[in-house]
């Protein structure tokens, strides 16, 4: 039993390595490589990360791609949701004849990957006039509606059924049932279908690369792409650029997440 | 008694039915129709599909993507459950610790994780050069050599991928009956007995739908192959996503582009369907 804790110790140890020692690679050449046109003397690694820091905002403009990137993922999300949730309620609620084909058809939809539907994605939106859109990008990625409906299902599943048949005793109609019992009582696995779009579309790349050409509408992962481009030798710079734009999303989307699915830690074994 | 499509519910799924042909459908089937129409009239309706596969890049970038496809959903698949075993037998605190470690990789922009690993792989500077110099093997120059930077493109892609997967991996294993370990425990089972009459039945099927799914999605993997090893060296890395987006965009031909596209679509599809149909009838 002892050698077993041990293994699993160091499986634990190794993989948290390999978990965490590229970001403290990341922080360590953020305090120790000076952008190449610095100027002075090296003073601390706070002072070689400030350079950085200044560099980054004299050289680009991360808050536009930070705001880009928020509304990409946020109006991708809130499509996602809005019309994700109907359907999940349906597919966990009700009873039809072809509802086990409709799940079939929506998983396999879900399975299909976009890459090869790229061309078809691109003359789409060059003939819709959408070249340089955020809509554009909102758009393709359909919401990430396809995942949210299997979230949104599954969190659906474990609201008590009694609650919404009381709710009908009252007179309330179905789509009401759905908005203020079933939506309230699922909403950790909204919030959690919610922020697994919002970071998949805020971290977007090849969408972004393929239909933004305005440096006015860059995304954070086109920013990233661009600063690289234009300072591939100013290493200190650009990881600061690269981790800088991250930042919000490492500290908001742990805490959300572990939020949002702390009702369901009780399955956990030695879960409370 | 079910109905067909009840008349109360079309309002539920009318929006979403729309998003999911608009944004889904159409697209997919205007990719077939731009693969047999667009320059290819003049030589004939098949001829970008005749140029496409007549092309040996085409066919490497195939070979690249099914190879990167079987390695990454097996090493993921199995390092997912080796690690997820080990958070669950810890105790909550460091279960809790080692999920918010987790998201980080998940978290941060692709483009981000190519920045942090090109400078790992940097070749005679970057740390993982300066570690095996100092070691004794010498500079290893990991993204010169055509399989080692395939190696690197893995590494690179797990790391990304390892929060989707573990957290799978915990609640398959969270799901099997704790009785089933007492058993094993009164019976004096060693791990690897464990592991294989308890453990393994419980897993089998949602590892290898996990697999499956995995090795579907890497189809789409582009950002690490374009920007990290930048598909060398000798289109060693190159994907099929790679193949398809440079058609597109920076040749540009549209139509093999779409034809490359259509063949890995049907493709991805028969697989699919394939695996579903085999998954039912094990399942009857």
């Amino acid at each position: 039993m002892k050698r077993n804790a041990w293994i699993f110790s160091t499986v634990l140890t190794i993989s948290s390595l390999y978990l965490l020692l590229p970001f403290i690679i990341a922080f360590y050449v953020i305090v120790t490589q000076r952008p190449v046109l610095a100027t002075g003397e090296y003073i601390s690694p706070l002072s070689t990360a400030m350079d950085n820091l200044v560099m980054v905002f004299q050289r680009s403009n991360p808050w536009r791609a930070l705001c880009n990137s928020f509304l990409i993922g946020f109006n991708s999300a809130a499509i996602g949701i809005a019309l994700g949730f109907p359907v999940a309620y349906v597919l966990a609620r009700y009873r039809f004849r072809y509802k086990t084909f409709l799940l079939g058809a929506l998983l396999l939809l879900r399975l299909m990957p976009k890459m090869p539907v790229l061309p078809g994605y691109y003359h789409i939106v060059s003939q819709l006039g959408l070249i340089d859109h955020h809509a554009s990008i909102v758009l393709v990625r359909g919401g990430g509606i396809l995942f949210a409906i299997w979230i949104m299902k599954a969190a659906i599943e474990t609201v008590p059924r009694e609650l919404e048949l009381s709710a009908i005793l009252d007179g309330y109609s179905p789509g009401r049932v759905m908005l203020m019992v079933t939506m309230r009582l699922a909403f950790p696995g909204i919030t959690a279908a919610f922020l697994l779009e919002f970071v998949s579309a805020w971290n977007g790349y090849l969408l972004p690369l393929l239909f933004l050409d305005n440096p006015r509408r860059e995304t954070v992962a086109l920013g990233i792409d661009r600063f690289l481009s234009s300072n591939a030798l100013d290493l200190g710079p650009t990881m600061t650029y690269a981790i800088l734009v991250s930042i919000p999303l490492l500290i908001v989307i742990p805490r959300l997440l572990v939020g949002a699915l702390s009702p369901y830690r009780h399955r956990l074994p030695g879960g409370n | 008694m079910k109905q067909t499509l009840p008349r109360s519910i079309v309002p539920f799924i009318a929006g979403a039915a729309l998003l999911i042909t608009a944004t889904t459908i159409i697209p997919t089937v205007y990719v077939l129709y731009l693969g047999v129409t667009h320059e290819s009239t003049s030589i004939g309706y098949l001829g970008n599909y005749r140029r496409i596969l007549n092309d040996p890049l085409f066919l490497q970038s195939c070979l690249n993507s099914g190879l990167f496809s079987v390695w990454y959903a097996t090493l993921q698949v199995i390092l997912a459950f080796i690690v997820g075993k080990a958070v669950l037998r810890t105790g909550a605190f460091i279960r809790s610790l080692f999920l918010v470690m987790l998201v980080g990789p998940w978290v941060i922009s692709e483009m981000a994780s190519v920045i942090i690993w090109r400078w790992i792989f940097f070749a005679q500077v970057g740390p993982l050069d300066q570690l095996s110099a100092w070691i004794g093997f010498g500079r290893l120059s990991i993204m010169i050599h055509p399989n080692s930077a395939r190696v690197a493109l893995l590494i690179a892609a797990l790391w990304r991928g390892f929060a989707f997967s573990t957290v799978f991996a915990i609640g398959v294993l969270a799901s099997i009956p704790r009785i089933l370990y007492h058993a094993a425990n009164v019976e004096d089972l060693g791990w690897w007995r464990t592991f294989r009459t308890v453990e393994l039945p419980e897993i089998k099927s949602a590892a290898i739908m996990m697999g499956i799914v995995l090795s579907i999605q890497t189809v789409s993997q582009f950002t690490l192959s374009a920007r990290l090893t930048n598909g060398g060296p000798a289109h060693a890395t190159t994907l099929i996503s790679n193949y398809i987006y440079e058609r597109l965009i920076t040749e540009p031909h549209p139509g093999l582009s779409a034809a490359a596209g259509s063949i890995v679509f049907i493709a991805v599809s028969c697989f699919v369907i394939l695996f579903s149909f085999l998954g039912r009838s094990r399942r009857s």
